[in-house]
């Protein structure tokens, strides 16, 4: 594989990144032997294949993913879930909680702008997104708050093995979850909860900068000792 | 579809409230960082770029003669317009004017007319039979909260920008350009009430929260020219008052920002 | 046609320019916080905002694609951008310019990936002087960029047209007005084709080939301005790093 603009750069929709054996994946298009970008995104070379990761742009739901979404609308039998996707998730009053005795009133279990941690248990052809949160750790959130960050920078939340989420949840002694779609639940000591949405909105401005790890402990650090 | 804001935004923003503050930091009687540039728009007679926080609207001012309406046949006539284009916000739709661009736009040119900004007897050119017809038309670009403040700013400062043709007798134009005839600078301030609060330059989450709202645009000299109560809810006699003894105070301020833009503009 | 109009003076265009010569171009990226993707762009006098909305489920329902989202392309004229007040509110030159809009960017969307949604299309002209539409095509398609949009390629666009029998670049207003034609063009770099293409006044065929060629060369360039564009609102979030 040849590739034609280095590891790590910023590349405009278009643009020819390498020309080789091709792999359709989100954020790459194929013109004649060359692959392009089809996003504004970044480019990352690894074991002779390349891939780019949008800058910008919506959450694009995955099966198996745990995400946090606002309740926006009470159908029959369901709820309506805005998850940061082009389309609406649908949380089915069976997948909901693990015994329900009453469907007759889906707004006394939940209300239209509560919060849902809730995991993706389907997406369908025509892009239906089924949630479901039945067991423990899924289910509503209250209280705390909740940062909105690019879904593509969710990894760097977490972070190499889960090292960044860690190092941010034993700082502040906060409770943590976080959602693919890019909704980020913080609840603990209120000022601790500020420096964390502090820390989280660095790590969406700077998650294309490597040291990225060291200057978020060294923010923690410099904000805990304020 | 439109925008639901989450309960645990509203009950941390419930909570900051109670401490006096505010989810951007600011205390409960700040305003967003202001900006204002005047004369933006060199096709029109006279425009206003203004930013508050992140909202921002363009005004821009148009001036054309015509004949005066048979009640007023010594005064021009002088029409404000308002367009929430949908470029503004995902809730914002195409098509004619709606209830919310109509009532921004009527605020606005109530605070302009009532508080005699404008001298409308020096815009006649032959009376009774032709006078000049301005236009002051405000695109809303980016909803952030508080359009009435920001268009109200804009559309002052879009007339003091305004230079006019000088007209012959007949009403052509000619080469000489004058400024139009401004006699005071209305300021309309916006407030909203949230859990017995009341908060200066609602931002836009604020304003999905907000119980009521309420604009007052005061003049020169510190009289209330247009009040506006707007949206559900209510308020006491007492948070009225006060809201008038805080918005004679900031529309000072900002008036004294105007009134050296306008100095730095002659 | 006015004969008494110079549009040459000393082998260059009245403003100073060369026959194959854009206005002034600048673009700005990501200006507004509540769209998906938006665009500032100053095309010599023209000013020229974009906000992208989506992709979002479209409505009303009956508008939905089940393979595919549509393109809805909006192009509105503050009433004070121009010299008469244009009456506010849609007219029938905005709603064509809007519809060719939708038809110079559709060929490069990958709206296959985004079935039953929607991405809309706001252009929103602040100050008119000629050449709006391909500006706002050219605006539109790196606020597209800017929501995430998935594409094949970015969209320029400039015009071509013919003044005193020669095929200049990017018509100025007097250009324009008192000129022999108006080639608006959109191109596809990588397709190598052409996506908006609308034609007024008197062309030969050679002239035709001719302004094609420089409509062309002219979109190319307007390309590199949309890239740099995009990349600088990134590198510039670099810089402001320790």
């Amino acid at each position: 594989m040849e590739f034609l603009v280095k590891d790590r750069s910023i590349v405009t929709p278009g643009m020819a990144i390498a020309k080789g054996p091709f792999k359709y994946e989100y954020g790459v298009d194929k013109f004649e032997d060359t692959i392009i970008s089809s996003v504004l995104g970044i480019v990352y070379i690894e074991n002779n294949s390349v891939r780019v990761v949008p800058l910008e742009g919506k959450y694009m739901p995955k099966r198996g993913d745990d995400v946090i979404g606002t309740v926006v609308g009470i159908n029959p039998l369901s709820w309506d879930l805005d998850i940061n996707a082009p389309y609406l998730a649908n949380l089915h009053v069976q997948d909901a909680l693990r015994y329900v005795k009453d469907t007759s009133n889906l707004d006394r279990i939940f209300k239209v702008g509560e919060v849902i941690y809730a995991n993706i248990k389907d997406v369908g052809e025509s892009s239906d997104i089924a949630l479901q949160s039945k067991e423990r750790p899924y289910g509503k959130l209250k209280w705390g708050r909740i940062v909105k960050i690019n879904a593509t920078r969710v990894p760097r939340v977490i972070g190499k093995k889960g090292s960044m989420i860690k190092l941010l949840k034993q700082m502040s002694k906060c409770e943590i979850m976080v959602g693919q779609n890019g909704n980020i639940w913080i609840k603990g000591e209120r000022q601790m909860e500020g420096i964390v949405e502090k820390a989280i909105n660095k790590i969406d401005n700077e998650a294309h900068i490597p040291g990225l790890t060291d200057r978020i402990k060294k923010m923690l650090e410099i904000e805990l000792s304020k | 579809m439109s925008s639901v804001l989450s309960d645990i935004k509203k009950d941390y923003m419930v909570s900051l409230l109670k401490n006096g503050k505010r989810e951007d930091g600011r205390g409960l009687n700040d305003m967003r960082d202001l900006k204002i540039d005047i004369g933006i728009v060199n096709k029109a007679e006279g425009s206003c770029y203004v930013q508050i926080g992140d909202t921002k609207v363009i005004a821009g001012v148009k001036c054309e003669t015509g004949t005066p309406f048979p009640d007023t046949p010594n005064q021009g006539v002088f029409t404000t317009n308002a367009e929430l284009i949908p470029m503004a916000s995902p809730d914002f739709e195409a098509g004619p004017p709606r209830e919310d661009s109509i009532e921004l736009a009527r605020v606005v040119d109530r605070g302009i007319r009532e508080s005699g900004a404008i001298d409308f007897e020096k815009l006649v050119i032959k009376e009774g039979e032709l006078v000049r017809v301005l236009f002051v038309d405000i695109h809303i670009m980016d909803y952030n909260g508080n359009l009435f403040d920001a268009a109200g700013i804009a559309a002052i400062a879009a007339l003091y920008n305004a230079k006019i043709p000088v007209l012959d007798e007949e009403g052509n134009k000619t080469e000489e350009q004058i400024p139009l005839p401004m006699r005071k600078i209305p300021v309309p301030c916006t407030y909203v009430k949230i859990a017995d609060s009341l908060l200066y330059d609602p931002s836009f989450e604020e304003e999905s929260v907000m119980d009521s709202r309420i604009t007052v645009t005061t003049e020169d000299k510190g009289n209330i020219a247009a009040m506006q109560k707007g949206d559900v809810g209510s308020f006491k006699k007492e948070e009225i008052l006060e809201i008038v003894r805080r918005s004679k105070a900031r529309g000072d301020e900002i008036r004294s920002i105007l009134n050296e833009k306008f100095s730095d503009m002659r | 046609m006015d004969k008494d109009i110079k549009f040459f003076e000393n082998g260059k265009r009245i403003d100073g320019r060369d026959v194959d010569e854009l206005r002034n171009i600048n673009i700005e990226v990501g200006v507004f916080k509540r769209a998906d993707g938006s665009s500032y762009i100053e095309w010599g006098g023209n000013k020229i905002y974009c906000a992208v909305y989506g992709p979002r489920e479209a409505y009303p329902r009956f508008l939905q694609k089940s393979d595919r989202a549509i393109l809805k392309c909006r192009y509105n004229m503050a009433s004070f951008a121009v010299e008469d007040r244009k009456r506010p509110g849609p007219s029938r030159r905005g709603v064509e310019i809007g519809k060719v809009t939708q038809g110079a960017l559709e060929p490069a969307l990958l709206l296959e990936n985004f079935p039953k949604c929607m991405v809309e299309v706001n252009i929103e002209v602040v100050q008119a002087d000629a050449g709006t539409r391909c500006a706002g095509i050219a605006a539109a398609s790196v606020a597209l960029a800017n929501a995430g949009i998935p594409m094949k390629e970015l969209v320029p666009s400039c015009a071509a047209g013919k003044v005193d029998d020669r095929i200049v670049l990017d018509l100025s207003k007097e250009e324009d007005n008192y000129g022999q034609a108006d080639l608006p063009l959109a191109f596809l770099p990588r397709k190598n084709e052409f996506s908006l293409l609308q034609m007024d006044g008197d062309l030969s065929e050679e002239q035709l080939e001719e302004a094609l060629e420089l409509g062309k060369k002219g979109c190319l360039e307007v390309y590199e301005i949309q890239k740099e564009a995009l990349k600088k609102k990134y590198v510039r979030e670099d810089d402001s790093n320790e």
